[in-house]
């Protein structure tokens, strides 16, 4: 299957789509594979086309440092089709020091994040959720993007806990 | 392969065939768990409302117990992918007993009722002695309360092959 630049114009869609159909019918009859069925295939989503998925301060204060702040999210992919699948989640992390105006890239280890599945909380059908911990100097400005990349097309939704 | 215009009405066509695509990619597909990312995943879980239920008495010199939680594949597959979920709910089994951010403690996963806390040390982790292992995996959680408590745990998996899991207490 041929992929040119021209795939993901609008009026070449539906083209786009039977192409993929195909590809994915060859696939499923052909292979005798270890990892059962037919190559995988993973979708990306761009959280919030794109944009910033969540913009604030690092204002949570730590009860152990006081100079320093933190932000906790519960990231959230719900599939529509399928009970079960396999996804994962990346964020990039920006910072400002002049209010918002500019973002550079946030580095370790003065600002730094975890990022974890959530497995110690529970298993929802049609959803994998994650938890994700930033961790800056108090009241730093903070900004994120996210993207989830999963064996079935998602969406995703990002929460402030606390 | 979402995108804000789907909705437009002149994109009904292009739903329709979208919407076959996915119905065939469905039908095709072996399991009754399948996907259109051409993978077929499993939930594996135990027939029990819960693996295992057990009450820990508080001992203020080492309060710290763990969990363990494995899955083993059906063979039919080397390596599988696994996501490890331990359902754990504390002195209780509604959706208020489920571990959650700690208010107050800055980030820290746990349970508690104001007087009774229970804390996660850490993530669930994954235990490294499995992993020549091609169809075992395990992993370990460790808490911490400071009271006597009873818990509520029931392993799930996601994963790309079918297996079985357990959760006991080492």
């Amino acid at each position: 299957m041929g992929v040119t630049s021209y795939d993901f114009l609008p009026e070449n869609q539906a083209q786009t789509i039977l192409q993929e159909a195909r590809q994915i019918s060859r696939e499923r009859k052909g292979s005798d594979q270890r990892v059962g069925g037919s190559n995988l295939r993973y979708f990306r989503l761009d959280a919030n086309d794109g944009s910033f998925v969540w913009v604030g301060k690092a204002d949570q204060q730590s009860p152990q440092s006081p100079s320093t702040g933190g932000a906790f999210f519960t990231i959230t992919l719900t599939a529509t089709a399928v009970q079960t699948f396999l996804s994962d989640v990346v964020i990039d992390l920006y910072t400002s020091t002049d209010g918002g105006a500019t973002w550079v890239p946030a580095n370790p280890p003065t600002i730094s994040y975890q990022l974890e599945r959530a497995a110690p909380i529970t298993i929802t059908p049609y959803v994998s959720s994650y938890l994700l911990s930033l961790v800056a100097p108090l009241n730093t400005d903070l900004a994120f993007y996210a993207q989830a990349l999963s064996t079935v097309p998602v969406s995703i939704a990002v929460t402030r806990n606390l | 392969m979402q995108h804000s215009t789907d909705l437009l009405p002149e994109r009904a066509f292009e739903r329709r065939i979208r919407r076959i695509r996915d119905l065939n990619a469905e039908f095709k597909s072996r399991q009754r768990l399948s996907s259109l990312g051409g993978q077929i995943n499993y939930h594996v879980q135990s027939e029990n409302d819960w693996d295992l239920t057990e009450t820990v008495t508080y001992n203020p010199v080492s309060p710290v117990f763990q969990l363990a939680m494995t899955f083993t594949g059906n063979g039919r597959q080397s390596f599988p992918a696994v996501f490890p979920y331990i359902d754990l709910r504390i002195n209780g089994i509604t959706d208020s007993n489920k571990i959650s951010y700690l208010p107050g403690m800055f980030g820290t996963l746990g349970w508690t009722d104001g007087t009774t806390t229970v804390l996660l040390l850490g993530a669930v982790r994954p235990d490294p002695v499995y992993f020549p292992d091609p169809f075992v995996q395990r992993w370990t959680l460790l808490l911490q309360p400071n009271a006597t408590i009873t818990y509520y745990a029931k392993a799930h998996a996601m994963s790309s092959s079918d297996g079985t899991v357990q959760i006991a207490r080492v």
